[in-house]
């Protein structure tokens, strides 16, 4: 195979394609196709397949598969301008400028990912599908979590929208989006948080805003598709249990607090909780007058803000992990957050002042 | 005026004069002046500690109880209760701990203290010594001896000097306290035998003797590689030792890397049910201890030495840390290598790591349900208490439409 391209729309499409494969285990390998002028360029693991197209001046079809990292990185350090690539079954070859880069190829020994009939291609808003996954995909367990349904956002159909769950045991986050269809009238379906992560990068990557997204959702898998990029992730075939029995329909605590304000003594206070090895609690003092927050360090030092907050209820302390309430926080939509709470062992509720579209439940720490 | 403690660190030994036999004398006063004797009176028993009127006939722990017997006829010989022995040891602890958290627990009766810490608050260590002696007779009515020195191989030796001793058929009264001064190390180690020394055993002594060792002064003398060469690799720990210059560190259970326990056993375990029971226990102990210590430990060791004094570990790690002697017995057991008590067990160890602290613990949302499961058990509990075992059951146990539960009206 030989074409000729530009050499920053060859990194872009490998950085993508390249996020695919996971880090663990053999070298990560992308695949090239050329069709004429029509390169497709992707990368796999058994879970997730990204591709991304590109039109290239096309000389000879042919297929390749290269180390994802290496070839990335060497197409991206070259100076900006046309590039040469051309392909055998042994190697591959890169001039751009005066550099010439001869690189190895991979066996394609993987079993290649065959996608499912999916279901109907429907259109979203790509800002608010984006934004209800940064709220809630943080909720989510990374890799090794002990329960499979923690490493996945749950989509299911509502009444006028979609909602997006996701948790990892110790908090929950909701997000309702209005008028987004993806999915039957009641359908749910598990996405595993990994995909859609890496969804949410490509789409902050995404230098025009107005590219539709759309999304199809099958029975075995879903993909979403973006401009010249398409993403197919296997759903996670488990029962989402019900989250619903921890949602509660009212608090008898209730604390209201500027949002950048709160999110600024947070972090600073995390300054000194993350000095500790071990997760150290922020605690909150609230009565009516005032809301204390402090950290204390075992041998490193301690840390208090006073916030101002309006607070109804009666006088109490809890306790949270700093990062968790962070990322609770960090996800309310409105200028300020309303935090409820029953008790001190008992959950919080994190959701916007304004309306109920975002939830985030987060369990304290006993100290 | 006081003198200052002129040294970086101030190490405190404080050690209980004859622990179980003090305990039962305390109980019973009028034990007091009789040679108590308590430990395993069965046929295999061995003496767990002795009052020093009993040490005056000669008898010493750890000696079969047959002996004792035959050494001293007169001897008021006692089984002991441990886990009274445990809460006065508590008691002790506690008054240790009054003056700093760096302190590490050797056994019930026995602590290193590191103090240098705390004598802006307390005073100089030889102060703080006297004050733990003070508190510990005021407050449990036992007698403790109090080590005070650089290092804890100094401390050590020095609260066995502040022992009460035997001589002549009769008891001494002791010094309580014994300070070895910053600088005087050389003075207060030279005359005393290796054989005191960590690490140095029968076998250890033996090769020092051969060359001429037999007090740690004369161990200062030997040329490193001589040493070197009949100890091995341990010579340069004992040359440190030897010289009060080992960084030996008071570690605190806070700062421990695990907590465990083991137990040798006196006859090799080889029946089951009793190996399960012994892991039940040692679960107990382990659980226990990382509670009292607020910590929790995500992996869950279990050590067996067999028969034969061949010894294996297994380990398990948990994805989430526990202090639960439940959780910590399932893997136990899940642990326990089948056959394995065929050439039955001499040892058995049960230790947890990778510990982090446990004082304030993340909840989770099961842990809620695990609480509202546990608070409906406790009011099922109170209303069978109450109102009679069949005033309630669980749905699924009323079939056919005919209810089980049986309805006390009066």
């Amino acid at each position: 195979m030989k074409f000729h391209c530009e050499k920053t729309a060859l990194f872009e499409a490998l950085n993508i394609a390249g996020r695919a494969p996971s880090r663990s285990g053999m070298t990560p390998g992308v695949r090239l196709l050329l069709e004429g002028s029509q390169l497709q360029i992707s990368g796999k693991d058994s879970d997730l397949l990204i591709e991304v197209s590109l039109r290239v001046m096309g000389v000879s079809d042919g297929t390749v598969i290269l180390p994802a990292a290496l070839t990335t990185n060497l197409v991206k350090s070259l100076p900006e301008g046309s590039l040469e690539f051309s392909a055998d079954d042994s190697s591959a070859e890169v001039i751009g400028g005066r550099s010439k880069f001869i690189i190895q190829t991979l066996m394609d020994i993987e079993p290649p990912f065959v996608k499912s009939p999916v279901g109907d291609m429907v259109t979203v808003n790509e800002e608010s599908f984006k934004e209800g996954l940064r709220q809630v995909i943080r909720a989510a367990a990374k890799d090794d979590a002990r329960d499979v349904m923690y490493t996945g956002v749950l989509f299911s159909a509502i009444e006028g929208g979609l909602r997006m769950v996701a948790t990892d045991g110790m908090r929950l986050a909701i997000r309702d989006i209005a008028g987004m269809n993806v999915l039957g009238a009641e359908g749910e379906v598990i996405v595993p948080s990994r995909a859609l992560s890496e969804l949410e990068k490509i789409l902050s990557y995404q230098q025009n805003p107005s590219e539709h997204l759309s999304v199809e959702i099958g029975a075995k898998d879903a993909m979403f598709k973006i401009g010249d990029i398409s993403l197919t992730t296997r759903l996670i075939e488990e029962k989402y249990r019900d989250y619903r029995q921890i949602l509660q329909a009212s608090y008898p605590r209730r604390l209201v607090v500027d949002k950048k304000a709160f999110l600024e003594s947070v972090r600073r206070l995390r300054i000194m909780a993350k000095e500790n090895r071990e997760v150290t609690h922020l605690r909150m003092d609230i009565d009516d007058g005032s809301v204390k927050l402090s950290v204390r360090s075992p041998q490193v030092g301690q840390a208090t803000e006073d916030i101002d907050g309006t607070f109804i209820g009666e006088a109490f302390t809890i306790a949270f992990d700093p990062d968790l309430l962070l990322d609770g926080a960090e996800g309310v939509a409105s200028d300020t957050v309303s935090i409820e709470f029953t008790e001190m062992n008992k959950a919080a509720c994190i959701s916007n002042i304004d309306d109920n579209s975002y939830t985030y439940l987060l369990m304290p720490i006993r100290f | 005026m006081q003198r200052p403690w002129d040294a970086k660190r101030a190490i405190l030994h404080a050690d209980l004069d004859c622990f179980f036999a003090s305990v039962e004398i305390l109980d019973n006063p009028r034990l007091k002046g009789l040679p108590v004797i308590v430990g395993g009176t069965g046929p295999r028993g061995v003496v767990a500690a002795a009052s020093y009127e009993a040490r005056v006939w000669g008898v010493r722990s750890a000696m079969a109880m047959a002996k004792a017997r035959n050494l001293c006829p007169q001897g008021v010989f006692l089984d002991g209760t441990y886990s009274h022995y445990y809460d006065v040891s508590q008691q002790f602890h506690t008054v240790l701990r009054s003056f700093t958290d760096e302190i590490e627990i050797i056994g019930l009766d026995e602590a290193f203290m590191d103090v240098s810490g705390c004598q802006r608050l307390f005073g100089p260590p030889q102060v703080i010594a006297s004050e733990i002696r003070r508190l510990v007779k005021e407050e449990l009515g036992l007698s403790v001896c109090v080590g005070v020195g650089t290092t804890k191989q100094i401390a050590k030796l020095a609260s066995r000097r502040a022992k009460p001793t035997i001589s002549g058929g009769a008891v001494k009264a002791p010094k309580g306290v014994v300070v070895v001064w910053p600088g005087e190390e050389g003075e207060f180690l030279d005359p005393i035998s290796v054989k005191e020394l960590w690490g140095v055993g029968p076998k250890t002594y033996q090769r020092l003797q051969s060359i001429g060792v037999e007090r740690i002064g004369d161990l200062r003398g030997v040329p490193n590689p001589t040493l070197a060469k009949i100890l091995g690799k341990a010579s340069s720990h004992l040359r440190l030792l030897a010289g009060g210059n080992d960084s030996d560190l008071v570690v605190s259970e806070s700062r421990r890397k695990s907590v465990g326990h083991e137990q040798t056993y006196p006859a090799d375990l080889s029946h089951l049910s009793q190996i399960d029971r012994e892991l039940v226990r040692l679960a107990g102990s382990v659980a226990n201890r990382m509670r009292k210590n607020k910590v929790l430990g995500r992996t869950i060791t279990l050590k067996i030495r067999f028969g034969d004094f061949r010894t294996i570990t297994r380990s398990v790690t948990l994805t989430s840390a526990t202090d639960s002697e439940g959780e910590i017995l399932v893997h136990l057991r899940k642990l326990f290598p089948e056959g394995a008590a065929d050439g039955g067990i001499r040892l058995l160890g049960v230790a947890l790591s990778n510990l982090k602290d446990g004082a304030a613990t993340q909840l989770t949302f099961d842990d809620d349900y695990r609480r509202e499961r546990d608070e409906l058990s406790r009011s099922v509990a109170k209303i069978k208490e109450r109102f009679g075992v069949d005033a309630i059951a669980p749905a699924s146990l009323i079939c056919g439409g005919e209810a089980g539960v049986k309805r006390n009206l009066n």
